[in-house]
């Protein structure tokens, strides 16, 4: 699996950790969207990976407050790897 | 502060509703606002656990209700459907939002969402003390203005500031609240389309709501509020409302979008960071370790059973107490009996007394064990062991936090089912309880260990294989057959927070722990008392014991289903006495096939238990002339997936809540019993000679 690439847009479950990225879109049902958002993930805002082993779960840092991710649901996340400007 | 029941009758009494995300200590506030005043109950026809308290102050009392944990007020969970149904169906005097004042950002969007309510709102700030150790400095005047609501800042876990939020609540209760509209930034694409279907709406929405609140719903994509208006409105006006809607779910991503953008602008100017070195965290060595996927396995390991082990010392330790002044009442009340009264003495001395003594240790050893989950979860350990767990325990479809209660479950599962709670939504916690209680606890090894032991000596190994790879496939068929059936929906994936760690807040974890004991006792313990009473009288009558019981005719009707295991009705009563305690199916074995090591009264097997008796391998030597190999593999199996003992099953029916589903319970794991222990015999039967 190529990982961290130089794509554009890449899933969240790609991006090494210590990256930061911003949220493209998230692709899913209305509800994992909905628990998604509530949980701060939105387009547009800004996360920092903070642990990811290339398989199991993810850790990201976002809005002040660390999220696990399940692989699948990091894979629903397209991000583009950066710090926008919060 | 805590209501004195007898002062406050009469008074004038307001409702408050308790709402917060997770993780903002929304339970420690309740439980400084209401002391032991606390009342634990469900939410009309759920199986979602309700909470209410009560204080007074200044003459009125005030009635709290903790409404669950909730990230937002979209349909989709059951504790956020109530937690909104609550708010706009009852219409509480007050919403007291509890906010993680060291996670502004995100915390306040449960305010966003609720402000377009037009319910009276009071902010709490919790967590000030955090916020400031993280260098964060909060204008709490100004973001009430820009709020439009009375902001009170407070650390709930050292008491501080719970005065002015009783005062907030006492004066704001009585204020009719203007209703606050969010002015979205007019540069978003869906402000305008917000805009058009409020138009659209307007004259159709319920009294009890409010019309921008329902039109963000509806651009959300909001199954239940789009239903309702779909209801309410012609066919016509419906279409073209609908036309509006976005065919995909960003609508909801756009809504919540906006109410970020609304918070950021308010942060904008009352929040400032003074720790701005670029990094965005700090994780600590132990925060490093705990969710490594070897180390903090490992550590998970160790911690869980650690707790388990201490747990079960506790347990017995407790039981070893009270077991002579057990055995002393019941000498005692033999001889004053003499021979008089017979039956009432038997109740006492095989049905009562032993039953009581189960419930006692049943409460200690789950006082411990909800001792020590409340402790992790509360200290922010738990989401890290569910986060290492989750790596193995999605293969076969649950949630990293069903690794705690499957492997509670070892040592028994009662502290498993009650172990369950840990798991965040009642569709996951639901199918933990299910899989969990079947974990063979050390009952059931000892019993098949002893079996094995007498029927298949040199190739018990491969009997033990065979068992465990049957266990662990029967666990991934149930958890795909409720993902099928009555928990067919979308999985939850993991999407959790791993909140910062802190010390632990003894006031809370006692309340927890206290709480749920109580509650056992009311609900669970007075189960398993009925079911000892109804086993007793079962086994007793008419002839004052087992073999002529009314138990026996009963499992004699039921030996053609045996047969189908290659079971007599001796081997059948022995399946049929695992359900109140599994080592007790031994001793009914010494009894049924003629070795007296007993009295043969069913309570007297239930004591085993605890302390079983001695002579297994004289049992083992009659059982070999007396039982087919084949039938023996078909007990190991069926006795592997037999009903959970009675205990647990009061368990089950104390967690869920529901009696579908304790019942639902007891039927399939008597069909998976009856099912694989036919199967075991039929292959037994070709594997083995018979005798």
């Amino acid at each position: 699996m190529k990982t961290d690439s130089t794509e554009t847009e890449i899933s969240l479950d790609r991006i090494l950790p210590n990256t930061w990225a911003v949220i493209q879109s998230i692709s899913g049902d209305g509800r994992f969207v909905s628990r998604a958002a509530g949980r701060g993930l939105t387009t547009a805002s800004c996360l920092f990976v903070v642990q990811n082993f290339r398989f199991g779960p993810m850790i990201v840092f976002l809005r002040d407050t660390q999220l696990a991710l399940g692989r699948s649901e990091a894979k629903r996340v397209i991000v583009r790897r950066g710090h926008a400007a919060e | 502060m805590p209501l004195n029941e007898s002062s406050s009758r009469s008074r004038k009494v307001i409702t408050v509703a308790l709402a917060g995300q997770p993780n903002t200590g929304k339970s420690t506030l309740f439980n400084s606002l209401t002391g032991s005043n606390q009342h634990v109950g469900n939410w009309p026809g759920k199986t979602v656990e309700k909470m209410e308290g009560r204080f007074a102050r200044n003459g009125s009392t005030c009635r709290i209700v903790d409404l669950p944990g909730t990230y937002s007020l979209s349909a989709g969970s059951k504790e956020e459907i109530i937690a909104r149904d609550f708010i706009i169906k009852e219409a509480p005097d007050l919403v007291v939002v509890v906010v993680d004042a060291s996670q502004l950002t995100r915390s306040l969007y449960l305010v966003a969402e609720m402000l377009p309510l037009g319910v009276p709102l009071v902010v709490a700030l919790n967590m000030m003390d955090v916020a400031r150790v993280r260098g964060l400095t909060i204008d709490v005047d100004r973001l009430a203005s820009h709020l439009g609501l009375r902001v009170v800042p407070m650390t709930a876990s050292k008491n501080i500031g719970i005065g002015d939020l009783a005062e907030a609540i006492d004066t704001e209760a009585c204020a009719r609240p203007s209703y606050h509209r969010i002015h979205f930034d007019p540069e978003n694409a869906f402000t305008s389309l917000l805009g058009q279907i409020e138009n659209c709406i307007r004259g159709y929405v319920p009294t009890a709501h409010q019309t921008a609140w329902v039109a963000q719903k509806l651009l959300e994509g909001d199954g239940g509020i789009i239903d309702l208006m779909q209801q309410r409105m012609h066919e016509e006006q419906w279409q073209s409302l609908r036309a509006m809607l976005p065919a995909d779910h960003q609508g909801a991503l756009a809504v919540a979008n906006a109410r970020y953008d609304w918070i950021k602008k308010i942060l904008a100017s009352c929040l400032v960071r003074n720790n701005s070195d670029g990094t965005p965290i700090r994780r600590n060595m132990f925060d490093t370790v705990a969710t490594h996927p070897l180390a903090g396995a490992i550590l998970g390991i160790a911690v869980t059973l650690t707790g388990f082990i201490l747990s079960a010392m506790t347990a017995f330790g407790s039981v070893a107490v009270v077991h002579p002044l057990a055995v002393t009442g019941i000498q005692s009340i033999q001889h004053m009996a003499g021979d008089g009264l017979p039956v009432l003495t038997d109740f006492i001395c095989q049905g009562l007394i032993p039953g009581l003594r189960m419930v006692w240790g049943v409460s200690v050893f789950i006082f411990a064990i909800m001792l020590f989950i409340g402790l992790i979860e509360d200290i922010g350990y738990l989401p890290r062991m569910a986060y290492v767990a989750d790596l193995f325990m999605s293969r076969i479809g649950l949630p990293g936090k069903s690794i705690m209660p499957l492997f509670m479950g070892l040592g028994c599962n009662i502290a498993a089912v009650m172990g369950c709670r840990v798991v965040e939504t009642t569709r996951q916690r639901f199918k933990t309880i299910v899989i969990s209680s079947h974990v063979p606890c050390p009952g059931v090894m000892l019993t098949i260990a002893f079996i094995i032991g007498v029927f298949f000596g040199p190739i018990a190994p491969l009997i033990v294989i065979a068992a465990v790879a049957a266990l662990l496939l029967q666990t991934v068929i149930t958890s795909k057959l409720l993902d099928h059936s009555v928990l067919k929906g979308i999985g939850d994936g993991m999407l959790m927070e791993l909140p910062p760690y802190h010390m632990p807040n003894w006031r809370t974890i006692w309340n927890y722990v206290w709480r749920h004991l109580k509650a056992f006792l009311q609900k669970a313990g007075s189960l398993i008392m009925a079911i000892v009473v109804v086993v007793w009288a079962l086994s007793y009558f008419p002839g004052g014991n087992m073999v002529d019981s009314y138990l026996a005719s009963a499992v004699r009707c039921f030996e053609p289903v045996g047969m189908l295991m290659g079971m007599d009705w001796k081997l059948l009563t022995c399946l049929f006495v695992a359900f109140f305690s599994k080592e007790a199916a031994l001793i009914a074995m010494a009894v049924l096939y003629g070795l007296q090591t007993a009295d043969g009264s069913l309570p007297h097997m239930m004591m085993g238990q605890l302390f079983p008796q001695a002579g297994n391998a004289a049992v083992g030597r009659v059982l070999a002339e007396s039982v087919s190999r084949p039938s023996a593999l078909a007990f190991i199996f069926a006795i592997l997936f037999s009903v959970p003992c009675y205990a647990t099953v009061g368990a089950i029916y104390y967690e869920t809540k529901s009696l579908k589903w304790t019942l639902g319970s007891v039927i399939y794991y008597t069909t998976l019993s009856l099912v694989w222990g036919i199967a075991a015999y039929q292959a037994g039967l070709l594997i083995f000679t018979p005798r």
